[in-house]
């Protein structure tokens, strides 16, 4: 039996726009989206990324999507779950096509793989109340890019893991539908088996990491996270609760 | 349209578990049912895709209009008439406040400010969660009780509304 979550999916191309999730945000504004509705495009001019930062894409190179959650109306504790859901569902997609390479979720919500970045999410959502209304999903994921900027030294791409190139098309089909089955879940709720899904492959788990939090470096574990979604963290044999900015992991110099 | 768009298209509707799936760009919009009772692949009309209305626009023009000026004065004056009536808009949850959805936007919304139920009036970030606080109430914004980038904790109070 296969779940869905939506019950009608459709894509909207555009060859280049400033942020696919500004775009499906001025959409709901407008009231000319629909649930379901998934805006893709080639090239985002002012892509965005966590905190404001802008995620570099190239013309073709990337799959670029935001998928829209109209008027889903679940309550806000849902988010988090959300958040792994869509975690996920990408890190499957991506292991569809690099099988033998280590993918992970660095939390809460970037994928890994052989230790640096090749893609991203950026949830954005409406609220009322304790209501969670619409949600956006955006993804970006590195696919064709040959190189990367000097100032991305950690960031990679499906070329750059296995020296193949790849049908960006092809990829944003498998994902949506990746997501749509991995989102049916919220209707099956069984936050337990998500999470420990989750957790088997978030990076850094159960390894000894340096981090930095509050100027002060230290050694920890990660252990997992909590209900709220924040990373726990074993330090001097006491579980400490990390919210995402108030800690860091340290890079090795190798 | 690309042809790549079309063949992966039906490549996942094969696969996927909705119905129903359609792409649409400018000049052009293909649906794909699986349903045999509903038909065939149906072309349509171009509806009302637009690639020049890329800017978001999230703020009425009167909070655009809305002086930014002596917002503490207000904010006094307005406690001192009706404190009494005043509504909170609280965080629901555990996150960093914004207002505004960018360093270089103006704030959603100001002292002063009249909103509207569904008004967006802040972003509470909560693990990379960017998420639009969006008024229950109707009524002016009397106060300011958070600092913009600022955790705030559950329930934590964030504006004075005057609802009358």
């Amino acid at each position: 039996m296969t779940h869905s979550f939506f019950e009608k999916i459709t894509f909207y191309y555009f060859d280049e726009t400033d942020s696919t999730n500004d775009l499906a945000n001025l959409l709901l504004k407008q009231n000319k989206a629909e649930n379901g509705d998934v805006i893709v495009t080639k090239f985002q001019t002012k892509g965005k990324g966590q905190s404001g930062s802008n995620w570099f894409s190239e013309r073709d190179k990337s799959v670029l999507i935001s998928l829209i959650c109209k008027e889903i109306n679940i309550d806000i504790s849902m988010l988090t779950t959300i958040n792994m859901l869509v975690s996920l569902a990408l890190s499957k997609t991506i292991k569809i096509y690099l099988q033998n390479e280590n993918i992970k979720i660095k939390w809460p919500n970037d994928i890994y793989v052989n230790n640096k970045k090749i893609s991203g999410i950026l949830i954005e959502s409406n609220i009322i109340g304790d209501t969670l209304k619409n949600i956006i999903i955006g993804i970006g994921i590195n696919v064709n890019q040959d190189n990367f900027p000097d100032l991305l030294p950690l960031a990679c791409s499906f070329y750059t893991i296995s020296n193949k190139k790849f049908d960006t098309n092809e990829i944003t089909g498998v994902l949506i539908d990746n997501l749509n089955k991995q989102l049916a879940e919220i209707k099956y709720f069984d936050l337990e088996k998500i999470k420990s899904e989750y957790e088997s492959q978030l990076y850094g788990k159960d390894e000894s990491k340096q981090f930095i939090s509050n100027g002060k470096s230290f050694e920890g574990t990660i252990k997992g996270i909590n209900k709220n979604g924040q990373l726990e963290v074993l330090v001097n044999n006491n579980l400490e609760i990390f919210n995402n900015k108030e800690i860091e992991f340290v890079r090795s110099s190798n | 349209m690309d042809i790549k768009e079309i063949q992966a298209l039906i490549k996942f509707i094969s696969t996927a578990g909705v119905d129903e799936v359609s792409i649409e760009r400018k000049d052009f919009k293909l649906t794909i049912k699986k349903n045999p009772q509903t038909g065939f692949a149906t072309m349509q009309q171009p509806q009302f895709i637009q690639t020049e209305i890329v800017q978001p626009v999230k703020q009425t023009p009167a909070q655009i209009q809305q002086a930014p000026s002596p917002e503490p004065k207000v904010a006094e004056k307005q406690e001192e008439i009706s404190i009494s009536n005043l509504k909170e808009i609280k965080s629901p949850m555990i996150g960093t406040f914004y207002r505004s959805s960018s360093p270089d936007k103006p704030p959603f919304v100001n002292v002063g400010s009249e909103i509207n139920a569904g008004d967006t009036v802040c972003i509470i970030e909560a693990m990379k969660l960017f998420n639009e606080i969006e008024s229950e109430i109707k009524g002016k914004i009397v106060k300011v009780l958070v600092d913009n980038a600022t955790p705030v904790e559950y329930d934590q109070p964030l504006f004075l509304i005057d609802p009358s």
